[in-house]
């Protein structure tokens, strides 16, 4: 009754389902033949409706995993052998004869031991699908790379450019989008209180100290001095000299520690001091990072300013570029 | 009355409901004669912040009779919203776009930083927040029975996102704030976080539905966050153009483009909403 009803589904379904063209590749390259030999035992039970019928066991074999009436018919012709194949073997015993091992005459049943039939494997046991699928992660995965290529990508774009300088043997870059360069007096107070505005310094020792400014950061500055060498005190004594002289004792002072930039050795000093931008501000501790050297006859300080954050930027994107000529006239007392 | 008419209602509720708001703070300024700045303690900060969002849930509550969800759900999907999505969108956009002293100051706003800016860094981790808190959190869950759900709750984990917002610009300000001005903000930053979570939780309510594999459905969460993300970047681009034409800022303006853009989502997602619950009800 079952297979009556299967059939006349088999036969409203044959037209919904669709035709394959014919191949032009050989039967080997496509898969066909494998798939003619796995279909082969399905084909000797019913060979018309061999597709459906594998499809109709698909769908019995999700409600109730019952076996085919062909392993049943085998499984019992496989007893009743070995119920004779008993029967046999007491009769030998009971006439003393030495019964012979079993292994030497597998020729007999040839035709019975069939190859065991290809059976698919049950679509009942299909494997729950992977942790990333079942919490849907390839979407986080998306959205994630999407959001560091943004950020990768909005870095890329919002880099600020950069303007080389040359002062007397010293080169450098600044941003190329802050204020233009403003000259610095000399220092009017500190050790020397009391001493006139309008005295001159010494003629000849600061030959350049320039300040670039930021555009958009009231303390962000870079800040360069040329000076003469120091004749009488070493680097890091005329550097703390410089300081004090500036700012008195109200600055705080770091430890200085050499660094190799681009073979040669520079003095890194990182301090803080009380800053007004303009003279009614109230003053705010802003952060200096100082690297010095010495070229020749002349000292190179250079110093990038700001609040700690914007310090640590400016040093990571203009310190490298820092690069001294020895031979620059200045530098070994030839004048231009 | 079905429980997509009722969520629509709700919308619409949600609009007219900051429309009472913002009247509410005008009025309250011009009566009360408020010519400068309002200080606002923490709990007013917090009060004025959360006020619209509150104001819709509980609206929505009373109004989903039929199949009511839970309010401690609800209530505790808004504050994830607020406490976590809002922090950790917040820390990783500041993570991802530190200000550069030595960069140029930009004012095109169209410039390919900015849109790079817009969409792929602050869109995309305000709206991964919330998807994230939405599909680890309640999506699982058996409360989750229509997809009309995936929109209630996706709705009330974007107003606790929009409520952290809310409370990031009142505390920018230092409480120091224009009564009327304030309230436009909040009402801007609701209405939109409101629209892009509508197409984020239709996704979310159609996924839960859908009768395909876990490929095909991770394509269409995919689907509905690349549509909040898409509409994420273009309302915070529009809206700053508009509200700041020039040097000065216009809330108003901010507050009309913000009720336009959340209408047009609202009538885009409608039609698929029916379809998607007519679809799994039959």
């Amino acid at each position: 009754m079952a297979d009556k009803d299967d059939q006349s589904k088999e036969e409203e379904r044959r037209p919904l389902r669709r035709r394959r063209a014919p191949s032009v590749v050989p039967d080997e390259e496509t898969g066909e033949r494998s798939r003619r030999i796995l279909s082969e035992p399905v084909a000797e039970a019913d060979d018309k409706a061999a597709p459906i019928k594998a499809r109709r066991w698909w769908f019995r074999a999700r409600s109730e995993p019952v076996a085919p009436a062909s392993d049943l018919a085998e499984t019992e012709a496989r007893a009743a052998a070995a119920r004779s194949a008993a029967a046999e073997l007491r009769s030998r015993l009971k006439s003393e004869e030495i019964p012979e091992l079993p292994a030497e005459k597998p020729a007999e049943p040839a035709e019975e031991k069939k190859p065991a039939p290809r059976r698919r494997r049950r679509t009942t046991e299909v494997m729950p699908p992977p942790f990333w699928q079942r919490h849907d992660l390839l979407v986080v995965l998306v959205a994630l790379l999407l959001f560091a290529g943004g950020a990768a990508a909005q870095r890329v774009l919002a880099a600020p450019a950069l303007v080389p300088i040359d002062e007397l043997g010293l080169h450098v870059a600044r941003p190329k989008t802050w204020l233009s360069p403003v000259r610095v007096g000399p220092p009017v107070s500190g050790l020397a209180a009391g001493v006139e505005s309008s005295a001159a310094a010494r003629p000849g020792k600061v030959l350049r100290h320039v300040v670039y400014q930021s555009a958009v950061a009231a303390t962000a500055r870079l800040e360069i001095r040329i000076a003469e060498r120091p004749a009488s005190a070493s680097l890091k004594s005329a550097l703390v000299l410089g300081r004090i002289s500036r700012y008195g004792d109200s600055f705080t002072p770091a430890e200085s520690t050499d660094r190799t930039i681009g073979g040669r050795d520079w003095v890194r000093t990182q301090y803080r001091y009380p800053f007004k931008s303009a003279p009614g501000d109230a003053p705010v501790i802003a952060t200096a990072i100082e690297y010095a050297t010495i070229n020749g006859r002349l000292m190179y300080v250079v110093t990038v300013h700001g609040d700690e954050k914007t310090v640590r930027r400016l040093e990571t994107l203009l310190v490298p570029t820092l690069k001294v000529d020895p031979n620059h006239p200045a530098a070994v007392g030839r004048s231009k | 009355m079905s429980r997509v008419r009722i969520a629509i209602a709700t919308e619409v509720m949600l609009l007219l409901g900051l429309v009472a708001f913002l009247a509410a703070a005008f009025l309250v300024e011009r009566g009360a004669g408020l010519e400068g700045a309002v200080k606002l303690g923490p709990v007013g900060q917090l009060a004025f912040a959360a006020l619209p969002a509150l104001l819709w849930l509980g609206y929505f509550r009373a109004q989903d009779s039929q199949e009511p969800e839970p309010r401690p759900l609800v209530f505790a999907l808004f504050l994830a919203g607020a406490l976590v999505a809002g922090p950790a969108a917040d820390l990783a956009v500041q993570l991802a776009l530190a200000p550069d002293v030595a960069a140029a100051p930009d004012f095109d706003r169209l410039s390919p930083e900015r849109l790079a800016a817009a969409f792929l860094v602050v869109a995309v981790a305000q709206e991964l927040a919330i998807y994230l808190v939405v599909r680890y959190s309640v999506y699982p869950m058996a409360e989750i029975a229509q997809p009309i759900d995936g929109l209630v709750y996706t709705s009330a984990v974007a107003l606790g996102f929009a409520a952290f917002r809310s409370h990031q610009y009142l505390g920018a300000l230092k409480g120091e704030v224009i009564l009327s001005v304030g309230a436009a903000r909040v009402v801007s930053f609701t209405l939109a976080h409101a629209s892009f979570a509508a197409v984020l939780g239709l996704a979310v309510g159609w996924a839960k539905f859908s009768p395909w594999g876990p490929v095909k459905r991770a394509l269409v969460l995919l689907g509905g966050l690349g549509g909040a993300i898409l509409l994420d970047g273009l309302f915070s681009l529009a809206e700053s153009a508009i509200a700041a034409p020039g040097l000065g800022f216009s809330p108003w303006r901010s507050v009309a483009f913000a009720f336009g853009f959340a209408v047009a989502v609202l009538i885009a997602i409608s039609l698929p909403l029916r379809k998607l619950t007519a679809r799994t009800a039959g």
